[in-house]
Parts: C-alpha cells; sequence; structure tokens
C-alpha cells in the first residue's frame, strides 16, 4: 500500500515535471497543448519553411522565403533551371534532380495552396489583377475604380471602349491620387478603342475610373473596361500589392537608408519571428529604431 | 616503451596536421581534376587568384573577396543579400571540404557569377589547394 502510493505520487511528479518543461518554452507549451497545428492561432501568417534541403539550399544567400509568399504561377516561373541562372544578377544554377526536389516542394506549398492568412491574402492581391466592366446607359456613371502603384510599365492602365461609336456620347478618363474621390479628366473617347495610358507618376498610388460625365450622354449602351496589367504574376515578393501596402507608411529612413535594413528583401531584418512565418506588427523591432 | 608510444603520438600528430584538411571529398575532386589534364597544383596560384579582380563592361569588378573575406579563417558576405558567409577556413569551419556536390555547385555558380565563365580544372584546383591550407 505505502509503496504504491509513493509510486502514484513519483509519477505525478514526474508528470508535472516534464509539463513545466514544456510550459517553460512558450512555444513547446503551444504545440504541447495542440495549438500549434491551429491556423493563425499565434498568427502564423505563412506556413513556416519544413523542407531542409529548400533552407540549405535558398537560405545559403538568402531569407528562405516561405512558399507561401508567393503564388503558384510566381514559382514556376522563377524555378526553372534558366531563371535561376539569372536570379536577380546571380548565378544560382541548381542540379536538376535538386531543382524537382524545390520545385516540387515550393509548388504544393505556394500560396494560392495554403489557408494562411498571409497567404490568402497575397492569393487575392496576385490573382487576376484588377478588371472593371460597366455597361454605362445613363449620364454621371463610372466603372468601378481600378488603382495603379509602382513604377514604370506597371503603372499601365488599359482602357477598352466598346458600342461608342456613333452615340455621340463622350467616355471620360479621370483620376484620383491618393484615394478614391477627389477625379479629374484624364483623357475623353469619342469612338471605340482600346488604349494604355500610362501616369509616368511612379511610386504614386493614383485610382481611375472610366464613364460618361454629366452632360455627356446622347444614347445606348457604352461598355467601358478599365484594367492593370500588373501585379499578376510578381516575381518579386516586395511587388505584391499585398506586401506594399503593408509596408506604405515605413519611411525610407527606416528600411531603405537604415544601415542595417536596406531593402524590405530583408524580412527577417525586422519581423524578429519571419523564419517561423510570423510576421505580425508586435513582432517586429526596426534596427536603430526601437521605438518605432 | 614511454618513449615510443610518444614517438608514434607524435608522428601521427604530424602526420594528421599535415593532412588536415584532406576529405573523401577534396581527394575525389583531385582525382577528378587530374583526369581533365590539370597537375602541379598550386596553393600560391589559388591566392592569387582568389584576389584577382575581374571587369566586365556592364558591371562591377568581381572578385572572389566581393563576397568572401581575404582572410579565410574570417566570415564574408554575401554582395548582394548581406547574409555572413561562415569562413573558408577548414581548420575554422569544419564543415568546408566535406561534400564534392557542394564544392563543385559553388565552384560552377561562383566562377561563373565572379568571372563570368567556369573555372578550369587547373584554377579549380589551385583553389582548392590555397583553400583547404587555410588553418
Amino acid at each position: 500500500m505505502m509503496q504504491k502510493s509513493y509510486k502514484l505520487v513519483a509519477l505525478l511528479a514526474a508528470a508535472l515535471l516534464l509539463n513545466s518543461g514544456y510550459a517553460a518554452a512558450e512555444e513547446g507549451f503551444w504545440s504541447w497543448i495542440g495549438a500549434g497545428t491551429i491556423d493563425g492561432w499565434r498568427g502564423v501568417g505563412v506556413v513556416p519553411v519544413d523542407n531542409k534541403q529548400y533552407k540549405e539550399e535558398c537560405g545559403s544567400c538568402h531569407f528562405a522565403y516561405q512558399p507561401g509568399l508567393l503564388p503558384t504561377k510566381s514559382w514556376e516561373k522563377l524555378l526553372t533551371a534558366e531563371a535561376l541562372h539569372d536570379h536577380f544578377g546571380e548565378v544560382a544554377d541548381l542540379d536538376k534532380d535538386t531543382l524537382q526536389t524545390l520545385r516540387d516542394y515550393v509548388l504544393n506549398n505556394a500560396a494560392d495552396k495554403s489557408m494562411h492568412k498571409i497567404a490568402k491574402k497575397i492569393t487575392i492581391a496576385t490573382d487576376e489583377g484588377q478588371n472593371n466592366t460597366s455597361d454605362i446607359s445613363s449620364q454621371d456613371t463610372y466603372s468601378d475604380p481600378i488603382s495603379v502603384e509602382g513604377v514604370a510599365s506597371q503603372r499601365a492602365v488599359g482602357v477598352f471602349i466598346t458600342s461608342l461609336t456613333g452615340t455621340g456620347n463622350t467616355v471620360t478618363l479621370q483620376k484620383s491620387v491618393g484615394s478614391a474621390g477627389t477625379w479629374m479628366d484624364v483623357a475623353s473617347y469619342t469612338t471605340d478603342q482600346q488604349v494604355s495610358y500610362n501616369d509616368s507618376l511612379d511610386k504614386q498610388v493614383v485610382f481611375y475610373r472610366l464613364g460618361v460625365k454629366a452632360g455627356g450622354y446622347v444614347k445606348g449602351a457604352t461598355r467601358v473596361t478599365l484594367s492593370d496589367f500588373v501585379g499578376t504574376r510578381p516575381l518579386r515578393i516586395t511587388e505584391v500589392r499585398y506586401i506594399k501596402r503593408k509596408h506604405n507608411d515605413i519611411p525610407a529612413k527606416m528600411v531603405k537608408d537604415n544601415k542595417d535594413v536596406k531593402s524590405l528583401s530583408y524580412c527577417n531584418a525586422c519581423h524578429t519571428k519571419a523564419e517561423k512565418g510570423i510576421f505580425k506588427e508586435d513582432t517586429v523591432s526596426i534596427p536603430n529604431y526601437p521605438d518605432y | 616503451m614511454k618513449n615510443l608510444y610518444t614517438l608514434m603520438a607524435l608522428i601521427g600528430a604530424l602526420f594528421m596536421a599535415a593532412n588536415a584538411a584532406a576529405t573523401p571529398a577534396t581527394d575525389a575532386e583531385f582525382a577528378q581534376f587530374k583526369s581533365a589534364g590539370a597537375t602541379n597544383f598550386s596553393a600560391e596560384h589559388g591566392k592569387q587568384n582568389w584576389g584577382k579582380e575581374v571587369a566586365s563592361k556592364d558591371r562591377e569588378k568581381r572578385s572572389c573577396t566581393t563576397c568572401h573575406d581575404a582572410d579565410l579563417t574570417k566570415p564574408g558576405k554575401h554582395n548582394t543579400t548581406k547574409k555572413v558567409i561562415e569562413p573558408m577556413a577548414p581548420g575554422v569551419n569544419k564543415e568546408r571540404y566535406t561534400d564534392q556536390k557542394k564544392i563543385e555547385k559553388w565552384f560552377k555558380r561562383n566562377c561563373e557569377w565572379t568571372w563570368g565563365r567556369e573555372c578550369t580544372a587547373q584554377e579549380k584546383g589551385d583553389f582548392l589547394k590555397f583553400l583547404m591550407g587555410a588553418k
């Protein structure tokens, strides 16, 4: 009897010890109670890299970006023998077998294959681009606005107009800088056409809409379409619209001109838990700007 | 008897020091270089090439030391990503030159990036000799 209860106490003590050991390491504790597998439970935005070869091959030169940070179509273009031979200016040749292994792993875990928060946002941001069509049969009617950002060709706006010729209607392209609301005329059209417009306002967010102003309508139903041509297949994670927007309000002095950061490409320069797929704001620590 | 043991240990130590960095991987590499016609591998030539700057028309001058430190016992830094590159000296970094596939992979990539072409068997042998000798 006596012996039995000793045994019991010893067992209990051992169990407690084990538990507290787990609890001491916070993460171990969470995975211990099974929460580690619940999406987003602790702010895991993308699935951490769990392929040793990927971590080694890619991580020997740069932060081993999680596959969930780009959609399948982007990775498909990046991870070919040809593309890797000129990998953003670096020679990143891989032997055939390694490339196949890494490519399979990445494509199976790309953003659009994941339900994690950031991966989903990236999937949406890179999905189809923007494409808004409206049939206009009264004055003062416009398509939903689209926005452009980035530089050079990234800013191209596609204007497509049909069923306009002969109606006497006037279609106007308008822009609003910074946010949608303060509309200014950019161009107007009185015949069917497909044209590309580029405002050259590099790095500014500009909204566009296409429609018929008050007094511009005569008859018929004119179809207008506004689209952007970009953002759909970014090769750089920093070109993903969602990622750009998330970092928009951080001043250049903290990133580009910060000697310990330099570029948004170095996720883990500020995101202290980037490797774990956690990019939440409270895990950010910007070097040389402790109070940000 | 005791003296004999000491002597044996000493000889052993000497032998090991002389071959400190040689691994099955490097042996295989040298065999390959030789079969490609290279011979008389020279650490001195390797050292010269390590610092040799090569320019090409549309880019900055590049050398091994653009990313690796000239002092092989010190870590280097990737030119673009700034990621730390572990020291090249096997005396400091035990993992160096233990995997033939890795050696070949990096020779191919880095020769192309730095010199704009693949290195010859002779150049690679000289490099390896130089790198392995670093304490």
